[in-house]
């Protein structure tokens, strides 16, 4: 029971209230965050499996020195910009509309041209907004009038990265499982996503370098004897550098050894153009 | 530079909530730098913490910290953090400094985990509630009750196939695991406070309605820590118990509410942010049935939305122009209060007024509006106390279910000072 009149305590007392999916977590918030912090700058050797594809280029383990942006984090109601059905099933309703996404988080910066959002409800990555590009509504270039080369330019999606297919998080069996979302915490001004996905409890962070050309996303699993698997939107793939796992397919699978920290680094530029060749 | 002690008052706990797996803390309290700023804060709600230091909600979303001189002068302020939550404009004080908001789609609880005085941990307490798939969202809260329970209001909805959609006060107890319906309610609750006792006034939403808006009392049931999760029986049920006319707050829907103490008696103050009017209401029980006069206190230089108070009778509020000290002001000549006699009303004022134009009839209108529509004029003989502060205005007799609007068209006082506002406002339920 609580004593409801405020009196000048000293900080003394408990950790707040623990009604909790997560039982040892909460209580014991602090410590959580104290394992998280003594896994984190550890980068794991993580061995090619038999039948798995060759690894993709990995962050090297002694990075250049990239200097995080300072980000602006906020959370809001947004009409739902997805368009992939396995992406949308969770924020579709029994009578089938599609709802808002209303518990967005929105991670920028002043001096950033992208937007990243992050939602508690499918626990994942949504997408990254080039909030220089014109809307998806506007890309849509007006059919020319028959009868010409009706060849169509529409402009380029506004989104750098969306989400597309199930949920990105399972075990290692591969099998999905409903994420839970827990909170967030802030850890040197980078927001970290906690949430359980079945057995896993998951830390995910995400941050921006170089000047926010590079999204940095990285996850910190813990109860993961097995190691785990990341699924990713094909088109994610091409723009993305992992510092531990193997790919198979748009299937990253990270071993227990490296489920202490995996860093994905995506790159929200546009590759430049190859020179044209000349003699 | 002030430094700022944040003596964040919060609940206590005792040696029954959880173990505390946590190594030993720092006894040290936390400050707040307070630099000096010429910057406004947009206060969207408040939270005090003690006499002098509040937390407060911003229009952005962001939580902050200010403190006051005993006068209620700012010292200072600052961001307790910088995230700017999707909050809906109330904030409650839980242990260890931490705050909760709530959102239409989550109760968070956030932590100053490092204590460096600001919040880093944000905890997403409750996320599922009855109706929560069928679009049930949270309308107003968190208000934490005397029981050390968290308040939420919850939108209508219809738990079982055939019910009628209501809209619910629901608890929810961080050492019991089940959200229990506290009362029940026809309309959606767009606000409400809890006083100490456990009276709800809640802010109920009647969009078709334009001629005024509803406030209902409503006593919440004991809780029993015996049975935490048992649901009342008979399930309180709110209904709307007061209505504030439109006249008096210019249209302008009173947006929150804050119980306040003055002069030994419990009122329940209401914000009207565009008017800037400040509605006061003083509940009066009869029987199991709240009723009570409805009067404009006051009018203020700067938009209020958010009202607290510091300490008994010590009001402070705030809104898009930054904090609004609401007491210790001169008070303007006013209708105090109305009150039932048995052969009429008696109207209470906080000046001595003219005798010579308070003894007139025709200075005084009083009309019965009944609660379900048809209105009667009543003819009135005034008797001014000795006291001149009182007048006593013989009436025909006052049915139950009736909102009395009282005017004084030409009642000066004795120094000649104008009435702030000339009606007031009275909800009989009950003779």
């Amino acid at each position: 029971m609580f004593d409801v009149i405020p009196t000048d305590i000293t900080l003394d007392s408990n950790p707040g209230y623990s009604a909790s999916p997560f039982p040892a977590m909460v209580p014991a918030t602090s410590a959580f965050l104290k394992i998280s912090v003594l896994a984190g700058g550890m980068l794991l050797a993580c061995p090619v499996l038999p039948g798995q594809d060759a690894p993709p280029p990995q962050a090297t383990s002694s990075p250049p020195v990239s200097i995080p942006v300072k980000l602006d984090i906020s959370r809001r109601s947004l009409k739902n910009f997805l368009t992939d059905e396995a992406a949308l099933s969770p924020y579709r309703s029994p009578d089938g509309t599609i709802g808002e996404l209303t518990g967005l988080f929105m991670i920028g910066s002043g001096s950033v041209p992208y937007a990243v959002f992050w939602d508690s409800l499918s626990c994942r990555l949504l997408g990254v907004l080039d909030i220089t590009r014109p809307g998806e509504a506007e890309s849509v270039a007006p059919l020319p009038p028959s009868g010409g080369d009706e060849t169509v330019k529409t402009a380029p999606s506004p989104y750098v990265l969306k989400a597309s297919g199930p949920a990105q998080f399972s075990g290692p069996t591969g099998s999905p499982a409903t994420p839970v979302y827990f909170g967030f915490r802030l850890i040197d001004g980078k927001p970290e996503f906690l949430y359980t996905s079945g057995p896993l409890a998951v830390e995910e962070r995400i941050w921006l370098e170089e000047g926010g050309t590079l999204l940095k996303q990285r996850f910190s699993v813990r109860d993961a004897a097995k190691g785990f698997r990341i699924l990713l939107p094909a088109e994610w793939k091409e723009r993305v550098a992992v510092s531990a796992g193997t790919w198979k397919n748009e299937t990253l699978t990270v071993p227990a050894e490296a489920a202490g920290e995996v860093i994905l680094t995506y790159r929200l530029t546009d590759r430049e153009p190859e020179p044209a060749v000349s003699n | 530079m002030v430094l700022a002690s944040l003596p964040y008052a919060g609940y206590s706990q005792t040696d029954s909530t959880a173990v505390d797996t946590n190594p030993p803390e720092s006894k040290e309290r936390p400050f707040v730098t307070l630099n000096p700023t010429d910057q406004v804060p947009q206060v969207r709600a408040i939270i005090p913490m003690d006499g002098a230091n509040v937390f407060f909600l911003n229009h952005r979303g962001q939580i902050g910290a200010a403190k006051f001189s005993p006068g209620l002068s700012q010292i200072g302020w600052d961001l307790y953090s910088e995230i700017k939550l999707n909050a809906l404009p109330s904030l409650a004080l839980g242990p260890n400094y931490s705050i909760l908001t709530a959102s239409e789609n989550e109760l968070t609880q956030a932590f100053d985990s490092d204590k460096n005085a600001q919040l880093d941990f944000f905890q997403a307490l409750l996320q599922d509630w009855p109706g929560r798939g069928k679009g049930v969202t949270i309308t107003a809260g968190p208000v934490a009750d005397q029981w050390g329970r968290i308040i939420l209001a919850l939108s209508p909805g219809s738990l079982n196939e055939g019910q009628p959609a209501r809209a619910r006060l629901v608890a929810w107890h961080p050492e019991h695991k089940k959200l229990v319906t506290v009362t029940e309610s026809e309309l959606l609750i767009d606000a409400f406070a809890i006083n100490r006792d456990g009276l709800v006034a809640s802010r109920l939403h009647m969009a078709d309605y334009k001629d005024g808006y509803f406030v209902s009392l409503t006593d919440l049931p004991s809780f029993d820590s015996k049975q935490p999760d048992a649901s009342p029986d008979p399930m309180p049920f709110t209904l709307p118990s007061l209505v504030i006319p439109a006249e008096l707050t210019k249209n302008d829907p009173p947006v929150q509410l804050c119980f306040a103490h003055e002069g030994g008696k419990e009122k329940l103050l209401l914000p009207c942010p565009k008017s800037k009017h400040l509605i006061e209401i003083l509940p009066e029980k009869l029987g199991n049935i709240w009723q009570g006069s409805i009067l404009l206190r006051g009018k203020t230089e700067r938009p209020v939305e958010s009202i607290v108070e510091m300490s008994s009778g010590v009001i402070l509020g705030g809104g898009s122009e930054g904090f609004v000290p609401l007491s210790g002001l001169s008070e303007p000549y006013r209708i105090m209060r109305i009150t039932l006699a048995k052969d009429g009303v008696i109207l209470f004022f906080n000046r001595s007024i003219d005798r010579f134009e308070g003894s007139k009839p025709e200075n005084y209108s009083v009309k019965a509006i009944a609660l379900n529509g048809g209105e009667t004029t009543l003819a009135v003989v005034p008797v001014i106390e000795s006291d001149g502060k009182a007048v006593i205005l013989k009436t025909n007799a006052i049915s139950a279910g009736t909102v009395l609007r009282v005017v004084c068209q030409n009642l000066p006082s004795e120094k000649g000072e104008t009435l702030l506002s000339s009606a007031a406002f009275y909800t009989v339920h009950r003779r």
